[in-house]
C-alpha cells in the first residue's frame, strides 16, 4: 500500500513539475505531440503524395500508439541509471523508478488519445459503443510496455551502452510497426517480420477498432500477451535478484 | 595509512552482553565490493569493505569514525539496508526500519523541497498522510523558509543537509543514521540539530553516527566503532577507541615526519 503512494506521489510530483517548469506548462502535453505528429503527415503524407484513402486517420492512430510504447519503454528502460544517486540514499523499490515514467507516460497518452478520439469522432471514424473495445487493446500494450520495461530497465544498469542500442532499435522497430504504411506496401520476408512484432499487432488492433470493423482481431492481442509473459518473467526475476546491488553498480 | 601504522592490528570486537538480546544489527566480518569497468569485457572487483565486524544494540548511540577511504559511507549503505554484503553475514532484526542521511544530495532535485520531504518521508517509512501532517514540523525545523518551495537543485550543500536531516528526524525510524550532518549549516541550526539528536538518544533511540569530529563522537556517542581501510579496527568504549584513534593519528604522523627527515638528510649528504 505505501508502495503504492510512493508510486502515485512519485507520478503526481513528476508530471507537476513538468508544468510548473515551463512557460506553456500543460499545453506542451498537447503541442508537442501534434508537432511531433505533425512531422511525419507532412513527410509521410504531403510530400511522398500519399493517395492512401482516409491515410491520415491511418497515421495518427498508428503514431499515437507508438509514441506511449516508445516513450514509456524508453524512459522506463533507464530509468535505475537515471536515479543512481536516489537509489545509493534510500532502500526504494527499484520497480517504483522503472513504473514511474511509464505513469506519467499514460497520464499523457490519455490527453492525446482524447484528441485523437474527436479528431476521428468529427471525421465519422467510431461509433461510440466501439470505444469499449479500446479497453482490452489498451490493457494489452499496457502489459507489453511493462513487460519490456522491466526486462531492459533489469539489464541497463550492467550494460550502460545498451542504452544506444535500444534507441537505434527502437528506431527500426518504428518502421517496422507499419505506423506510415500498410503491409500491402511492403514485399517478401518484411511482410512476414511485421506478424512477428507485438507492436504492429497492437497498432493493427487499435485501427480494427476505430477506423474499420470496430471488434479487434483477437489473435492481434494474444500474440503480443504471449510475447510478454516470458520477457516479464525475466525481467522481474534479474529485478529482484540484484535489487540492492544495483546501488553498488558505478556509472 | 593509519591502519598500517597501529600497533597491534588484531580486530577487537567488544560484545555488548547486557544488550545481547536486543541487539538490533550484528555485522560479521562482511566485505563489500564494487565493479571497476577497465574497458571491453574487463573488470576487476574493489573492496570497499574487505572485514568488518560489529554489534549495535537498541537504544544505543554508536559513533563510526576512521580515516578518508575507510569505507564509512559504504558502510553506512549496508546498515540501511541499500545494499547486501558480498562476503561475511550481516543481520539486522526483522522490521527494523532505518534511514540514511547522507548529506549534499537531494532525492529529487528537479523536485521543490516540499515534495523532497514528502517523497523521503514515505520512502523512509510514512504513509503520505503522515507525511503531509508532519510537513509543517519539517519545514519549521529546517529552517529554510521560501526555498522550501523551491526546487533542491537550487539549494546550497548546507541547504540541502538541513532538508535531509529535518525529514529524517521527524521521520522516526528505528534506527537513525547520520553521516556527517553535525557542522553543516550555520550556527544555530547546528546546535539545533545537535540538541534535536541528543533527544532521540535520550529518547532511547538508536543513532549511528558517522562524523570527522571527534568531540561530537566523543560528546554523543557510548560506543564507537573505529574502521581503517575497509576492515574494523576496534569496536567497543567510545573512549577506549577516540584514545586508540588518536594515538595511531600521532603516530602516523610521527612516522611521516621521521620518513620526511630521513628523505631531506639523504638528499643533503650525497653519497
Amino acid at each position: 500500500m505505501r508502495n503504492l503512494e510512493i508510486l502515485l506521489y512519485g507520478v503526481y510530483s513528476d508530471l507537476q513539475t513538468e508544468i510548473s517548469r515551463k512557460l506553456l506548462g500543460f499545453l506542451w502535453w498537447i503541442i508537442e505531440p501534434v508537432l511531433y505528429m505533425g512531422t511525419f503527415y507532412l513527410v509521410f503524407g504531403l510530400a511522398m503524395n500519399n493517395r492512401t484513402p482516409d491515410y491520415v486517420p491511418f497515421l495518427l492512430t498508428g503514431m499515437v500508439a507508438w509514441k506511449w510504447f516508445d516513450g514509456s519503454v524508453r524512459l522506463a528502460s533507464s530509468a535505475i541509471s537515471n536515479n543512481m544517486g536516489l537509489i545509493q540514499q534510500i532502500d526504494i523499490p527499484k520497480i517504483l523508478l522503472i513504473l514511474m515514467p511509464i505513469l506519467s507516460n499514460t497520464f499523457k497518452f490519455f490527453i492525446i488519445l482524447a484528441i485523437l478520439l474527436i479528431f476521428l469522432r468529427i471525421r465519422g471514424h467510431h461509433e461510440s459503443w466501439q470505444l469499449a473495445y479500446l479497453l482490452p487493446v489498451m490493457l494489452t500494450q499496457l502489459v507489453l510496455i511493462v513487460a519490456l520495461s522491466v526486462f531492459l530497465g533489469s539489464l541497463v544498469p550492467f550494460i550502460s551502452d545498451l542504452k544506444q542500442v535500444i534507441d537505434n532499435f527502437f528506431m527500426l522497430l518504428m518502421f517496422m510497426s507499419g505506423i506510415f504504411f500498410t503491409v500491402k506496401d511492403t514485399q517478401g520476408f518484411v511482410a512476414a517480420a511485421f506478424d512477428y512484432n507485438p507492436v504492429f499487432r497492437i497498432i493493427s488492433a487499435y485501427r480494427d477498432v476505430l477506423l474499420y470493423a470496430g471488434v479487434p482481431e483477437w489473435s492481434n492481442l494474444i500474440y503480443p500477451l504471449a510475447f510478454s509473459a516470458p520477457i516479464l518473467l525475466v525481467g522481474f526475476v534479474v529485478l529482484n535478484k540484484f535489487e540492492r546491488h544495483y546501488p553498488k553498480l558505478t556509472t | 595509512m593509519i591502519a598500517d601504522t597501529v600497533p597491534n592490528r588484531e580486530v577487537f570486537v567488544e560484545h555488548n552482553n547486557t544488550n545481547a538480546r536486543r541487539v538490533l544489527i550484528r555485522a560479521d566480518h562482511v566485505g563489500v565490493s564494487y565493479r571497476r569497468h577497465l574497458g571491453l569485457l574487463k573488470h576487476d572487483r574493489f573492496w570497499a569493505l574487505r572485514d568488518i565486524s560489529f554489534n549495535v544494540g537498541a537504544g544505543e548511540t554508536l559513533g563510526i569514525i576512521g580515516g578518508n577511504g575507510a569505507g564509512k559511507s559504504t558502510l553506512l549503505r549496508l546498515i540501511a539496508g541499500i545494499t547486501t554484503p558480498d562476503r561475511g553475514t550481516i543481520y539486522r532484526r526483522p522490521k527494523t526500519t532505518s534511514s540514511l542521511l547522507a548529506l549534499n544530495v537531494g532525492l529529487k532535485p528537479e523536485l521543490s523541497g516540499e515534495k523532497n520531504a514528502i517523497l523521503g518521508a514515505m520512502l523512509l517509512g510514512l504513509r503520505y498522510q503522515e507525511a503531509r501532517r508532519k510537513l509543517p514540523e519539517i519545514r519549521e525545523f529546517s529552517g529554510l523558509g521560501e526555498f522550501f518551495d523551491e526546487p533542491v537543485i537550487t539549494y546550497s550543500t548546507g541547504m540541502k543537509a538541513r532538508l535531509g536531516f529535518s525529514v529524517a528526524m521527524h521521520a522516526d525510524p528505528d534506527i537513525l543514521l547520520i553521516d556527517e550532518v553535525l557542522g553543516v549549516g550555520d550556527q544555530d541550526f547546528k546546535e539545533r540539530s545537535t540538541e534535536a539528536m541528543k533527544a532521540k538518544i535520550r529518547s532511547n533511540k538508536t543513532v549511528i553516527l558517522v562524523s570527522h569530529s571527534l568531540e561530537s563522537v566523543s560528546e554523543l556517542c557510548t560506543r564507537v566503532l573505529w574502521i581503517e581501510k575497509g576492515a574494523t579496527i576496534f569496536c567497543g568504549d567510545a573512549q577506549t577507541a577516540l584514545h586508540g584513534y588518536k594515538e595511531a593519528i600521532k603516530q602516523a604522523m610521527h612516522e611521516a615526519r621521521i620518513a620526511q627527515q630521513n628523505k631531506s638528510s639523504s638528499l643533503t649528504t650525497p653519497a
